[in-house]
């Protein structure tokens, strides 16, 4: 007890700092209000952010197509301060969860790389990964083709998945089966680290942590291969994520079965389908499975907090948050004004 | 034969010498043993004091390397809040001096 409480008070200390700038209710309300991006962006440069995003709107190269890409710096700073103060085995696991980002940016340099793009054309989607990435882009998009890009991934922890997927494209010619190998293999690896983690307490709570939000992915990711993409139930089994807390393969291959969204939220476990007994739509069925999400986040801050779950939960959170930001920057290009609770789960709103 | 009066004040004598004889030494004695005795606890006195101290020490140095921690953590994001951290970290030295307090009023009792 001791030893986790020398182990965890400098960085909890830090964390919970850190989580008392988050966005507040105030914000949320101001931000709704905009009519319009820039004035979006300059309150938000008044906030935790204005670091990550005080070039946007400064001049006509940097706006709103960089927004959504630069103010991911402010999570990865995050990760990177975090990650900093840990042990080996956890450090792996935060950098494993990062590996997310990567397989993003490559699925980016894929499609580029398919379409003839160059790296100019697309920069602007492209995740700001390089102050963690050991992967040597510069490198990726000197390749030729797609082909090539996958074979200069194959000593990456990327490897194993792309050396799989590869007879597939060559067979296919599609990049989606590779893409979704990508993000699967990133879940993997977060796994794989998070079984590596040698103290007890800190796997339960990574584990419980880490399994919600696959399950959350899960549940959005599934609903739209069903819904959206109309894939069969195999297809769509085969691509969810693995490391669930409640949807273990059994529960996901009866979700991957529904007809229809009614069917999809029935045969979702108790606890899931009370938070989505009010959702009509996709964007609903995100924004209760974020809100479900969010409450356990936050669980993770009460009680004995000697853990790595309070890091963790910041991160998601932190994910969550800015994902909601992007969401509703997104509604202030356009004339339609769409209501703050329909884009932002609740527990972002409420303050406690 | 020798008159009452006689036997009394010899009896009286011998009573007196006698006492006096037991006494002191008993007197001497009992110095003895009390000085002994006082040795004994102010042995217990000083080892108390000296326990207290350092138990309180340790306990404050584990209070301050927690706190201060934490503190350096929470200044590192926010600055301003540097002035109630120290609040927190001089509560944690405040376990040391009940130590050294309780340990003053030991000795004084030696």
């Amino acid at each position: 007890m001791l030893g986790l409480a020398f182990k965890y008070s400098y960085l909890n200390a830090k964390v919970r700092t850190i989580y008392s700038q988050r966005l507040k209710e105030s914000d949320w309300r101001v931000l709704s209000h905009f009519g319009d991006q820039v004035s979006f962006v300059q309150y938000l440069k008044t906030t935790y952010y204005s670091r990550w995003i005080n070039t946007i709107f400064q001049d006509a190269k940097r706006g709103s197509e960089t927004f959504e890409r630069q103010i991911y710096s402010s999570l990865f700073n995050d990760y990177l301060k975090i990650a900093r103060n840990l042990k080996p085995a956890p450090k792996r696991l935060l950098m494993s969860m990062l590996s997310r980002y990567e397989a993003e940016n490559i699925k980016t340099l894929l499609r580029a790389k398919k379409g003839g793009l160059s790296q100019k054309a697309v920069w602007h989607l492209l995740y700001p990964v390089e102050s963690f990435s050991r992967i040597n882009w510069e490198e990726l998009w000197k390749s030729k083709d797609v082909k090539e890009t996958m074979e200069k991934l194959l000593d990456t922890c990327f490897g194993p998945a792309l050396a799989h997927a590869l007879p597939q494209f060559e067979a296919q010619a599609r990049l989606f089966p590779v893409e979704m190998a990508l993000e699967i293999q990133s879940y993997r690896c977060i796994l794989d680290a998070l079984l590596a983690i040698s103290c007890k307490k800190d796997r339960q709570m990574a584990k419980n942590l880490i399994g919600a939000f696959v399950d959350t992915k899960n549940v959005c990711h599934v609903a739209r291969l069903r819904f959206l993409y109309r894939l069969s139930t195999e297809e769509s089994l085969n691509y969810t994520y693995p490391g669930g807390l409640m949807l273990n393969l059994k529960r996901l291959h009866n979700v991957c079965r529904a007809t229809s969204l009614q069917e999809f939220i029935d045969s979702l476990p108790v606890q899931l389908k009370e938070e989505l007994h009010e959702t009509q739509d996709l964007l609903g069925l995100k924004i209760s499975m974020e809100q479900w999400l969010l409450k356990r986040l936050k669980k993770a801050f009460l009680g004995l907090p000697f853990h790595i779950g309070v890091e963790i939960a910041w991160l998601f959170y932190k994910e969550l948050e800015i994902e909601a930001v992007i969401r509703l920057f997104g509604t202030k290009g356009t004339k339609h004004r769409i209501e703050i609770q329909k884009l932002i789960p609740k527990a972002l709103l409420k303050e406690e | 034969m020798m008159p009452l009066r006689r036997i009394k004040n010899s009896l009286a004598k011998i009573g007196i010498f006698t006492s006096l004889w037991l006494l002191v030494p008993l007197v001497a004695m009992a110095s003895d043993a009390a000085t002994k005795a006082s040795t004994v606890s102010a042995k217990w006195g000083y080892l108390g004091a000296g326990l207290a101290v350092g138990a309180s020490t340790i306990g404050a140095g584990i209070a301050v390397g927690l706190v201060g921690a934490a503190a350096m953590g929470a200044i590192s994001e926010r600055p301003e809040v540097a002035g109630r951290a120290l609040i927190f970290l001089g509560l944690a030295e405040g376990i040391a001096i009940y130590g050294l307090i309780i340990a003053i009023m030991i000795l004084g009792k030696i």
